[in-house]
């Protein structure tokens, strides 16, 4: 009755090297999963570059500070992705978010996430805030308007407000 | 301590009461709409609110019962109509890689320390049995010398500190006042974080459901009065199931007459499965 060939004899073996619930030889948590570190790793290490320059005031980091930033944001936008297409259920995903389970690190851990996605969105607006103020004041229809809103109103470029951001 | 500007204390004490009563309403409101999971310890008020003496449903009040599962490992005899019953009578998906009971086999071979250790899953078994529906045990061992050996069924748990519900992100698996832990499979997105933290191995995820599922000793049977389907299919008496707040239910009577143990106590779970007749390597 023993099956033969390679995987029959790791079978054989398999007494002497150990046991496994049955319900342990699926394996819950794959490949979308491991995605998801990798862009994280992605996200932080584009983060800790911008802030190398933005907080730090490393003047060599110049030139990538405002690229590395985008970076961030972008693809902390698609982190969740791989999260999402691994669940059983992802239209429910939310719930972990309107009803959090606060003995859960993954519920806690999502409204930190989207807590960090939003600190990003701030801090891209403040470093594009001249570049927006321009546009709006120079730009006209409908593109102009909507350079209008994104400057949420505040147009001062004085040496103060500057530092202030 | 008093207000120099009010000196008797009145409008502290006004604003003392109204507070009071503002607390009170909420709390009454929470009662009103307490979902199945956070319902405080207050049967009554939320059987009043029901209709009837007897919550979460007419016929059946979970604060009545304390239910747990025991297993005479000496008498099993592995025959795995237990795991057959279950599958069949809880929609199991029908392969070899998920199950909400199952059996384990302990062989200590003549001049070995260690027990070999395999359960139905087992590609050998599978190949014995002819397919990945159908359970059996091969006879592996006929031809080595066998000093010892013995079948342990498996379950879920239905710990008192179940680490599946800690870590649940959305509530949907939570414990009921009755003991058995229970997944409202509306509400599970399917993560299967509960899967990696069962330290039993008692959880599994359903693809086709895109939930995860487990043993709930058969909740839709017990609160009618029923015995768990693989307690009914077991011919030898292996599994007890019954209420501790019954002294003379099996369980208690199991409880009582033999020397049980848990399984991993270390894990802090605090299992509610009971068992007699297996060895310190059982785990």
């Amino acid at each position: 009755m023993e099956p033969g060939g390679f995987w029959g004899h790791l079978v054989e073996i398999a007494p002497y090297t150990g046991y496994v619930y049955p319900n342990e030889t699926v394996i819950p948590w794959t490949v979308l999963i491991v995605v998801y570190p990798y862009l994280t790793g992605l996200v932080a290490g584009a983060f800790t570059v911008s802030s190398l320059y933005h907080v730090f005031g490393m003047e060599r980091f110049r030139p990538v500070g405002q690229f590395a930033l985008l970076t961030a944001l972008a693809f902390m936008i698609f982190v969740p992705l791989p999260l999402l297409l691994h669940l059983g259920n992802p239209q429910r995903a939310f719930n972990t978010m309107l009803t959090p389970h606060w003995t859960s690190a993954m519920a806690v851990f999502g409204l930190f996430a989207s807590f960090y996605v939003i600190l990003l969105i701030l801090e891209i607006w403040f470093m594009f805030r001249p570049y927006i103020v321009q546009r709006a004041q120079h730009s006209s229809g409908f593109i102009g308007r909507l350079w209008h809103v994104a400057s949420l109103g505040s147009g001062d470029l004085s040496p103060k407000a500057m530092r202030f951001d | 301590m008093t207000n120099p500007s009010d000196p008797s204390g009145k409008a502290r004490r006004e604003f003392l009461r109204r507070l009071g009563g503002a607390a009170v309403a909420c709390t009454g409101t929470l009662v009103g709409t307490g979902s199945l999971g956070t319902v405080p310890n207050a049967p009554k008020s939320d059987g009043a609110a029901a209709g009837s003496g007897s919550f979460p449903t007419k016929d059946y009040d979970w604060t009545k019962h304390r239910w747990a599962f025991g297993v005479d490992a000496a008498k099993c005899i592995g025959c795995l109509r237990c795991v057959e019953a279950c599958k069949a009578e809880n929609n199991v998906p029908g392969d070899a890689h998920h199950f909400n009971t199952w059996v384990e086999r302990y062989v200590y071979l003549e001049g070995e320390t260690g027990a070999r250790v395999d359960s139905h899953h087992d590609p050998v078994n599978i190949a014995a049995s002819g397919s990945e529906g159908e359970y059996r045990f091969a006879n592996r061992y006929k031809d080595a010398k066998v000093e010892k050996a013995f079948f342990v069924p498996k379950l879920c748990n239905q710990c008192t500190h179940p680490a599946c519900v800690q870590v649940c992100p959305t509530g949907a698996t939570f414990q009921t006042k009755d003991g058995v832990v229970l997944i409202d499979d509306k509400y599970c997105i399917g993560c299967q974080y509960c899967v990696q933290a069962c330290p039993y191995g008692a959880r599994y995820f359903n693809a086709s459901k895109g939930v995860s599922q487990k043993c709930y000793w058969c909740y839709h049977r017990i609160t009618k009065g029923l015995q768990p389907a693989c307690v009914e299919a077991c011919p030898v008496g292996a599994r007890v199931f019954g209420d501790r707040n019954d002294k003379q239910s099996p369980i208690s009577l199991f409880i009582r007459n033999n020397r049980v143990q848990v399984l991993r106590p270390e894990s802090g779970n605090a299992p509610n499965v009971f068992y007699v007749g297996i060895d310190k390597e059982v785990s």
